[in-house]
């Protein structure tokens, strides 16, 4: 394994990778920083520029994007209480009145070493469990995927914000999404319409671009925007020895929480930031500081969103089940390159699996020097104008998405998802369960049929199967106790 | 009168739906397997159907709160999102017709800078030059460093 390890820096020591991730962290955290774009849209727009490169350093790049785009979002959410991305929601709860205090350095400070620290612990929780991981997943069958799938699925209840009714449309709005086009096993042409591109259904990349991305610039075409940005002083951007002796059990606390989280499918940042912020309230001796500028709100938020990040590869290279919308996209970077996720891709790709590794410890390197170095170029960046910003980046999502196949249908599969996903936000339609129908339909549809064809048309071996019938119970748990809670707090379903 | 957001969405999702399960039931398929590829979306439409029913009948404003904290689209503003798309469009049926990227590429932006700032004419000579330095910069970055092809 040590070997292993070794040959995942050794291919990613090299001068172009290095350079590459570096590009990709600093990208990332523009996007993060910038409201409205996320880490989702940056992996998104990059993925097609990585087809040219070799796998491990588009992979890398991804991941690059990924954590950058994940840290950069404390920027805009303390400076304009903006969240850059859905991760730093929590942080705009302390780091904002902080800044507002006459302290932007001390909460941006707090969260780049929350950041790096919740990142770089993560890292070495891949690196370690991934590897176990992998070899369990490897007693998985066809109905133990499909199992895997289903529960997977069920966190779309977790994820419905706009109501469940509408969670569960957008879920099952995702999987139908993925039905079009050639079908599993006997290749028919679903929903094709006669048009000969449809035949092999939409590309995820232009459908993601579209829903995330152009919806995005849609709606931020009709918002006006506050570029009120305060001063910071860059001698308080450096923590006392004294705040990591105070908080020590809060990293510990909110990184095990974001790992956890992270390992999820489906669920993700935005929810750890919340959740970790939640417990370290409940947790602290000062519960009424929270909201008032507390050092403790910001380590909880910053230290979980960055710890998801290692938490959530783990069932993407393990079983090919996305733990958050990124990585979702980064399921679609490594098939696009010919990998194939899952207990195989340790056995015969171990060279790329111990590079991603590498990648993440580097990036988040990276990530935390250009973070202290260019705090100030960032906080610029909040400065550019949406009118320049916005036209520009909608030229690039059209480049991005013509050179996944050098054809206009793509181009055109954009536009219709970028004005359905606009509609679809603007009645409080959640999109993470969109994500989550269009990446899990093959799988639960696939490794159904599969598994029927293999056991002679039963249904019985997904609950006398042990691993599915487990994923069973824990689904139905799940959905029950989810329904129970939001009784419990009087939520409208 | 206002209408019900959650009723418009839910007749539109019906009748996408109703379109999509007929069409897959008129779907030729040979049955290699128990299911077959036209079961799960069968399923799904109907499901989906029967949720758009519940949609119908839901109140609006009693969900969606985190929704309705965030940024909310002015009315004013939608002239300017639906002049965006439709520049959009107008830019993508020129790159579908053979336009050359660089032209329609400097148009669309002057435009829809001109738009985005709601028409701040004085600014027009700013915006001519950001387009040309942007189509530039985009078309060496792509086509020379990325080597990407254009449409």
């Amino acid at each position: 394994m040590i070997n292993l390890f070794w040959l995942g820096f050794q291919n990613i020591f090299q001068i172009n990778v290095l350079s590459v991730i570096f590009a990709g962290t600093f990208f990332g955290i523009v996007f993060g920083a910038i409201p409205g774009l996320t880490a989702t849209m940056g992996v998104a727009l990059l993925l097609p520029f990585t087809f040219k490169m070799d796998p491990i350093t588009g992979i890398a790049l991804l991941i690059a994007i990924y954590i950058g785009g994940i840290s950069g979002g404390l920027v805009s959410a303390t400076l304009l209480r903006m969240p850059g991305t859905p991760a730093s929601v929590a942080t705009t709860f302390d780091g904002y009145p902080m800044a507002k205090k006459g302290r932007p350095g001390k909460a941006l400070g707090i969260g780049i070493f929350s950041s790096f620290i919740g990142g770089i612990s993560t890292a070495f929780g891949l690196a370690f469990l991934a590897p176990i991981v992998a070899k369990f997943s490897l007693k998985f069958g066809f109905f133990e995927y499909f199992s895997l799938g289903i529960f997977a699925l069920t966190i779309v209840v977790t994820l419905s914000k706009g109501g469940m009714v509408k969670g569960l449309l957008s879920g099952f709005f995702g999987l139908l999404i993925s039905m079009f086009g050639a079908a599993p096993i006997d290749m028919a042409s679903r929903f094709n319409f006669g048009i000969k591109a449809m035949k092999g259904g939409f590309s995820l990349l232009p459908v993601l671009i579209g829903l995330f991305a152009v919806s995005k610039i849609l709606s931020e075409v009709g918002i006006s925007s506050n570029l009120l940005v305060p001063r910071v002083d860059p001698k308080d951007i450096y923590p006392p020895l004294s705040f990591f002796k105070k908080e020590w059990v809060n990293f510990i606390r909110s990184t095990l929480i974001g790992f956890f989280i992270g390992t999820l499918p489906g669920v993700g940042a935005s929810v750890a930031n919340i959740i970790s912020y939640g417990q370290a309230k409940s947790a602290s001796k000062h519960p009424e500081k929270f909201g008032t500028g507390c050092e403790e709100g910001i380590v909880a938020s910053e230290t979980a969103n960055n710890a998801v990040t290692g938490g959530a590869i783990i069932p993407l290279i393990t079983m090919g089940i996305p733990g958050d919308s990124v990585t979702a996209i980064l399921l679609g970077g490594l098939m696009i390159h010919g990998l194939h996720p899952g207990p195989l891709l340790f056995k015969y790709n171990s060279d790329i699996v111990y590079s991603i590794f590498a990648s993440v410890f580097i990036a988040n390197i990276f990530m935390f020097i250009t973070m202290l170095i260019g705090i100030r170029i960032f906080i610029s960046l909040l400065k550019i104008s949406k009118e320049y910003l916005l036209p520009i980046i909608m030229v690039t999502c059209i480049i991005g998405s013509f050179a996944l196949n050098n054809r206009m249908f793509d181009v055109w599969t954009l536009i219709i998802f970028g004005v359905i996903g606009f509609m679809l936000e603007k009645n409080n339609f959640p999109f993470p369960p969109i994500i989550l129908g269009i990446v899990l339909e093959p799988i639960i549809e696939t490794n159904l049929r599969q598994g029927l064809m293999a056991s002679n048309g039963s249904f019985l071996p997904i609950i006398t199967q042990p691993i599915s019938l487990i994923f069973i119970i824990i689904a139905l748990l799940f959905i029950i106790s989810q329904f129970t809670f939001k009784k419990n707090k009087h939520i409208s379903l | 009168m206002k209408v019900n957001n959650n009723k418009i969405y839910s007749m539109i999702i019906v009748f996408i739906i109703t379109f999509l399960y007929f069409s897959n039931e008129n779907l030729k398929v040979a049955s290699y397997d128990l299911l077959g590829s036209k079961y799960f979306p069968r399923i799904i439409c109907i499901i989906i159907f029967l949720l758009s029913i519940i949609l119908f009948f839901k109140k609006e404003g009693k969900e969606g709160k985190e929704g309705k904290e965030g940024k909310e689209i002015q009315k004013k503003s939608y002239k300017r999102i639906i002049l965006f798309v439709i520049f959009i469009l107008l830019y993508l049926i020129a790159l579908e017709y053979g336009s050359i990227f660089i032209y329609s590429t400097f148009i669309f932006l002057v435009l829809s800078f001109l738009i985005l700032s709601n028409y701040e004419y004085k600014q027009l000579p700013q915006f001519i030059i950001i387009s040309f330095i942007s189509t530039y910069s985009i078309y060496y970055i792509f086509k020379n460093i990325l080597k990407i092809f254009f449409p």
